[in-house]
């Protein structure tokens, strides 16, 4: 099974980080979890151990390495000088100030090993969410609530 | 003589009323239902599709079989379909019709609809509809609950779902329309909840506790409700053997429990029968293939009594026995 995460932040609500003066600093939290999973692999080959009780509060801390795609507020890449979409790789989870009216994009493919998991009939949900904590540099505090984005699949076994 | 012992005995085992078990099977390549009497004589298959059937429970008056079936887009895309089928197989036909996937059915105790999950409001959720696929009620409204199954006197029902922050994937029971829900099975770290289905006198209610949801690790409960069935007064774990395990589900005879179980490293399930009074096993299945998700239905002991309670006539004796014994002071029932 495989499950596709996509999270967009910034420009829906960009007047948090990107005209306010608090570009600063800022930190995706990754959370990936699932109501019922046992291991789960990336696409990079890092592997998860996800919260397997099924809830959403326990969940799997893990400060995640992503590579953003850097879009413009129309949701259109942008290039370097070279034309290759312009990247920003995401480095313990502190990010690079976004530019103003910028808002940038991350994914990634979870897969599910499901072999040994209950049959029978059974209903699964996987699930991933993505956390973005903006801080003030200076602080080091949240700005505002997280902003939590969610995506989930539904499989049997 | 011997050809009419042996015909006697085939007619006996295949009789209905010794019982009959449907349950799935991998034998022909992909999953299809089959059926069995109650002892694992006469395995005959009743469906025969490209891809997969599953979720197989009697009517409760063991006429016809409600199940699911997997049928694939034009895109690829899986969507569930629960049907109904006559016992022998025949008159298949689709009850729900719809783009979201619809599985795991469960028939009421008067036959007269089936509950069911489906995805069809963006999340996982149980509804109710009629037998004839009309009339379709969403009875629960959260991120996930599946698995529905009603109680022997029809008016509640036990799902297992995962309703939210600090809970895990849980057992439940509700109300039939849905209300009052409460929750059954008690949280381990790191397991997650199946419910399997009721006693067929409505007081127990059978799930599984598996960690990390693996079949390597599973354990399997019964859990006593009170007479109003509003909490759980007693969780006791069953001795099943140190095997993995999966699809449980209670034997028509209260008495027992049926079970998929496989040998360490192997991949093929069969399907057994575990004797909850003497913890003996029995084995009703043994094929190079995955037997799972059993059913039992048993005229003798009807799974739907609507308030009628099965008992065997040894039991009735007994406890009129100890209760003149008794002054005529009410005795609880023999466990």
């Amino acid at each position: 099974m495989a499950l596709t995460v996509t999270a967009v932040f910034g420009a829906a609500k960009g007047d948090t980080f990107s005209k306010d003066g608090y570009s600063g600093a800022w930190e995706i939290s990754v959370y990936n979890l699932s109501y019922n999973s046992a291991t789960q692999r990336t696409s990079s080959n890092h592997r998860y151990l996800l919260e397997n009780s099924g809830g959403e509060g326990k969940i799997l801390k893990r400060k995640y390495m992503f590579t953003h795609r850097v879009l413009t507020a129309d949701g259109n890449e942008t290039f370097d000088a070279n034309g290759n979409p312009k990247v920003d790789r995401v480095l313990s989870s502190i990010g690079a100030p976004l530019s103003p009216g910028a808002y940038q994009e991350h994914s990634d493919t979870l897969g599910l090993s499901i072999a040994d998991l209950e049959g029978g009939d059974r209903r699964y949900k996987i699930q991933a969410y993505t956390r973005l904590i903006i801080y003030k540099k200076t602080l080091g505090k949240p700005l505002a609530q997280p902003e939590v984005h969610e995506t989930s699949s539904t499989f049997r076994k | 003589m011997r050809l009419s012992i042996l015909v006697i005995s085939f007619l006996l085992v295949t009789s209905p009323l010794w019982g009959k078990i449907v349950f799935q099977s991998t034998r022909d390549g992909n999953s299809e239902i089959y059926v069995m009497s109650s002892f694992g004589n006469g395995q005959t298959r009743l469906t025969d599709y490209e891809e997969s059937d599953g979720a197989a429970v009697w009517s409760p008056n063991g006429r016809q079989i409600a199940f699911d079936r997997a049928i694939y887009n034009r895109k690829g895309e899986v969507n569930y379909e629960v049907f109904v089928m006559d016992a022998d197989g025949s008159n298949q036909h689709n009850l729900t019709r719809h783009p979201a996937s619809d599985a795991l059915p469960d028939w009421s105790p008067d036959g007269s609809q089936i509950a069911f999950d489906s995805d069809r409001d963006g999340d996982l959720n149980v509804f109710v509809m009629d037998a004839d696929g009309g009339n379709v009620k969403q009875i629960t409204h959260t991120k996930f609950a599946t698995a529905p199954k009603w109680s022997p006197d029809g008016q509640h029902i036990a799902f297992e779902a995962a309703l939210g922050l600090g809970h895990g994937r849980q057992v439940y029971v509700m109300n039939a329309n849905g209300t009052n829900r409460w929750q059954v099975s008690e949280a381990i770290p790191d397991a997650v909840m199946f419910v399997e289905g009721w006693s067929p006198d409505g007081t127990q209610i059978l799930y599984k506790a598996s960690i990390h949801a693996l079949v390597t690790h599973a354990s399997v409960f019964i859990a006593t409700l009170n007479a109003a069935k509003s909490r759980t007064v007693k969780r006791e774990r069953v001795p099943i053997p140190k095997m993995d395990s999966s699809a449980t589900a209670w034997g028509a005879d209260g008495k027992s429990i049926l079970i998929s179980l496989r040998k360490a490293k192997e991949e093929e399930w069969d399907i057994y029968r575990f004797h909850l009074l003497d913890g003996q096993l029995t084995q009703l299945t043994d094929h190079l293939a995955s037997d799972l998700a059993p059913n039992e239905w048993n005229p003798r002991l009807p799974v739907s009594p609507l308030g009628l309670v099965p008992k065997r006539w040894g039991e009735i004796k007994s406890n009129s026995h100890r209760q003149r014994g008794n002054g005529g002071n009410p005795i609880p029932p023999i466990p």
